[in-house]
């Protein structure tokens, strides 16, 4: 059996014992504007930022696309409402905009997490041509250490970091934003 | 402390003057220096062809040469290096021990025995820092730009500290020449393109003498100058220091 | 010798080297701005380096605590020995789906078992859904760069090959266009996906989930559109635990293209209701490589390709010259292992400038691995006739002072006097692109002893 044999290879060859290193304080300057970081970092990165005060600010944006003729998958309300498709169309004109509530942001990369309860279907966040994430200001963590201690891997079976729209630099090197998932990518805070 | 200077066997040969340099140099500085008769090589171009266990006999005679010296000095960061990193196993004794760890490139021994921090020189040329590979990133006599943290330069220092030099500012400031030993031979186009890109870097950055700690740098990059008449000339730190301080 | 003769056919267009060199040299700027922005770049390559060296000496321990978890979550595990029994796994997947088209991502590790000519030869219809991949699936070629595939084509190139296969505008070579129609063409190939593939950046033992990190969304695209999602990883893929991914992620996207992150860093726990995920774990030689005393820290590499992007070498010669799956630095440290015969000359394929070591952001001392792969090379008995002699020669001369010094003079003395047509010929690469240098009357040693008059 091929486990067997490969485990047994692995224990005759293993090198000598090595401990795992102390976790270190691995930190960057703790008085950076958490907020102003993660503006900066999900812009780099291609996205739109829009920093609201309150959430009713959201709502308002979002039915501000609805008028402008945008078909938009809401499923920021966090529940299996009229707004949620049950089987959303795979042709990407009838999914212009999807929007999903995002549980963790990280400031170092502009990056922010969702799964499987925000999304409800896995590939809502890539089909869709226009993905929105919400995001409260105060789930903005500095970097990745202190966002794995916030994600719980295991309560749904898939997760994501998005840390803005889809791209590429395959051809010369020339960026292009907009390869295979969404070709815009808006953060709305608040 | 008496001092044992060992000149590589291609400075021996094709740059003796940067072997007088250094020594004048060391003199000028109080250092109680000489150099044994019948050095050869310390085994690095067998070495790094694979033939590492066949230099026994090159290590073997190096080491009885020089053990009964408190400190050695070479102008040379990659023969250094090679005595510190790959002398065969079967040679570790208390007397390589001692050679390994009281061995000094150049630089290196100004700079961290000397405790030297300027030199009182004059040198009122444009010139272009090499960083040779073994001395950045083998001894880290400066921090490479691959890594992160406060930039250093032992070489750096040193030069920037005599009046009227312009050290000019590379686009790449330690890639390296391509001189490599054997490789120069083996894999001499790409060889020959790195010393070519490295003199063009020089050149548009203004640089009239290109410098560096190990000679096999500059030779490689002297001969590409010379087969294109480019205008600049090559000078080993050494040199640059005592035509400095003299 | 193999990589010398491809890197100066490469070399002879000089305009399109420099042209190769400086794409990739921009992205190791890219990455040097990210190392020196985030304050604590060392120390997370040593803990890094530290968590993979842990790993390796466990392996075996987290390898069945990883899929023990991993089945928990309804995860099918399937282990290959080898690259063979690894094409075949996948073929019989896909055989009793009895699906004839596989969509792909990215994965190095399916290059190096060579699965894509196999599984087309079984009539399966595979289909590369990186813009890179496909771009060089289209050129029939192979990937040059581990992550910048066709980092060798000019966009004139890609355009004219999307001209045939594609149907694009003839003469269009921006790559927005481009890109645009790929995103079309595959788009068709997404929805329709029944068997999808990716590759395995991080499998956490834990957890008993992976991560696959991409700036396109294609792997994402394929796999939750297909029922059944097929992912090769190398027995090295696997780390402790969660909290490690933040090390590795900090460093990857950094290291690889000067990205604090990826765009997308999907995290695989469960099969969706309904659907498949199978994991399939490779050896090919892996886990005999760990019982290498000084090359076992090569499997500490997390495929960023920093060193690739620096090497000086690597850019003026091009990934084929390397003549392997993997080429550069890192490829020539692990394809001797593979066939060191065939291979032999890639460790010399480098001047040991160290440059690779320095940016490897798992501390994998690169150059060091490839000084000791040049002396296996010699002790069997793989290095060329020619240059053993010589060298042979040299050190019998080297080790004999009054030889040495006698054969010193000689060689002066006769560079001095040799009419130049015989110093520079075909005899002479060095003196191809090189003057000698000029030969001094004395020797160091011959003016100390006029000079200093000492023993």
């Amino acid at each position: 059996m091929s486990k067997a044999q490969i485990l047994n290879s692995i224990s005759k060859n293993k090198p000598a014992q090595a401990d795992l290193p102390v976790p270190q304080e691995i930190r960057k300057d703790r008085d950076m504007d958490l907020l102003q970081e993660f503006i900066d970092k999900a812009e780099g990165a291609g996205s739109d930022t829009e920093n609201f005060d309150s959430f009713v600010k959201v709502g308002a944006w979002i039915k501000q696309q609805e008028k402008n003729g945008k078909s938009v998958t809401d499923l920021s309300q966090n529940s299996i409402g009229k707004d949620h498709p049950s089987t959303p169309a795979d042709d990407d004109e009838k999914v212009d905009m999807v929007v999903i509530r995002g549980q963790i942001g990280v400031a170092e990369n502009g990056a922010v997490w969702i799964d499987e309860h925000d999304m409800q279907i896995r590939k809502l966040p890539f089909l869709t041509s226009h993905l929105v994430l919400v995001l409260e200001k105060v789930r903005i963590t500095p970097d990745m250490h202190e966002a794995y201690k916030r994600v719980d891997l295991e309560q749904s079976g898939f997760g994501v970091f998005i840390a803005g729209p889809s791209k590429t630099a395959d051809i010369e090197q020339s960026l292009v934003i907009g390869a295979h998932g969404p070709i815009e990518h808006t953060i709305l805070l608040y | 402390m008496k001092a044992g200077l060992f000149i590589p066997c291609y400075i021996d040969q094709f740059y003796p003057q940067v072997g007088i340099d250094t020594l004048l140099l060391l003199e000028k500085l109080g250092v109680e220096i000489e150099s044994p008769a019948n050095q050869t090589c310390c085994g690095q171009p067998l070495a790094n062809s694979g033939m590492e266990k066949e230099t026994t006999e090159i290590c073997s005679h190096f080491i009885q040469l020089f053990s009964s010296y408190d400190t050695i000095i070479s102008p040379s960061g990659s023969c250094v290096l090679h005595i510190k990193e790959h002398v065969p196993e079967s040679l570790h004794d208390e007397a390589y021990f001692h050679v390994r760890d009281n061995i000094y490139e150049l630089t290196e021994f100004l700079t961290d025995v000397l405790k030297i921090e300027g030199m009182d020189g004059h040198f009122p040329h444009k010139v272009g820092l090499h960083q040779s590979c073994h001395g950045l990133r083998g001894l880290r006599n400066g921090k490479s730009s691959e890594l992160a943290g406060n930039g250093f330069s032992k070489a750096r220092d040193l030069l920037s500290s005599l009046k009227d030099i312009h050290l000019v500012d590379l686009d790449r400031t330690d890639e390296c020449c391509g001189f490599g030993g054997t490789f120069s031979v083996f894999e001499e186009a790409v060889s020959a393109q790195m010393g070519k890109d490295r003199i063009h870097d020089h050149m548009i950055n203004g640089a009239e003498i290109i410098t560096a700690t190990d000679m096999s740098c500059l030779m490689h990059l002297e001969g590409v100058i010379k087969r294109n008449r480019q205008p600049l000339r090559v000078m080993h730190i050494a040199e640059i220091l005592n035509t400095a301080i003299s | 010798m193999k990589h010398a003769q491809a890197a100066k056919e490469f070399l002879s267009n000089g305009p399109r080297t420099e042209w190769h060199s400086q794409a990739l040299w921009y992205v190791r700027q890219k990455r040097d701005i990210q190392k020196d922005e985030i304050g604590d770049w060392e120390d997370l390559r040593e803990q890094a380096s530290a968590i993979k060296e842990h790993t390796l000496s466990n392996l075996d321990q987290y390898l069945e605590e990883f899929e023990t978890k991993a089945v928990q979550n309804g995860i099918r595990v399937h282990w290959a020995a080898n690259a063979e029994e690894h094409n075949n796994i996948v073929l019989e997947i896909l055989q009793k789906a009895d699906v004839r088209k596989l969509v792909k991502s990215k994965s190095m590790l399916t290059e190096e078992c060579h699965m894509n000519p196999f599984l087309m030869e079984k009539g399966i219809d595979v289909i590369e859904s990186d813009l890179g991949e496909r771009i060089i699936q289209f050129a029939d070629q192979d990937p040059s760069h581990i992550v910048l595939p066709a980092i060798h084509l000019k966009k004139e190139e890609v355009g004219k090959l999307f001209e045939r296969k594609l149907d694009t505008e003839s003469g269009n070579y921006d790559p927005q266009y481009l890109t645009g129609a790929a995103r079309k063409h595959l788009r068709e190939h997404f929805v329709t996906a029944e068997v999808a593939m990716t590759g395995v950046n991080f499998a956490i033992a834990e957890s008993g989930g992976f991560a696959v990190c991409t700036n396109e969304g294609n792997a994402d695209m394929g796999v939750h559109h297909a029922s059944i999602h097929i992912a090769s990883m190398g027995i090295e893929k696997v780390i402790p635990r969660k909290e490690h991914l933040a090390v590795f992620l900090r460093l990857l996207a950094r290291s690889a293209t000067g990205q604090p992150i990826t765009t997308y860093t999907s995290h695989f726990q469960k099969p969706a209701e309904g659907r498949e995920i199978h994991l399939i774990i490779v050896d090919n030689g892996r886990s005999e490589h760990l019982g290498k005393d000084k090359f076992w820290r090569a499997l500490k590499c997390i495929r960023c390709g920093a060193c690739l992007n620096t090497c000086p070498v690597y850019r003026l010669s091009g990934g084929h010259s390397y003549g392997y799956t993997i080429p550069g630095p890192i490829g020539s440290i692990l394809t001797p292992r593979v066939d060191l015969k065939q291979y032999s000359d890639l460790p010399f394929a480098s001047s040991l400038c160290g440059s690779c070591t320095d940016v490897c952001p798992v501390k994998i001392e690169i150059h060091e691995q490839l000084y000791q792969w040049r002396q296996e090379v010699y002790e069997q008995k793989q290095l060329s006739g020619k240059k053993k002699l010589g060298l042979r020669f040299m050190g019998r001369i080297l080790a004999r002072p009054r030889l040495y010094h006698r054969s010193g003079k000689f060689a002066r003395k006769a560079l001095k006097i040799t009419p130049r047509f015989l110093v520079y010929n075909r005899l002479n690469p060095w003196g191809r692109s090189r003057d000698m240098p000029a030969p001094p009357k004395q020797s160091f040693q011959e003016w100390y002893r006029e000079n200093r008059n000492k023993s």
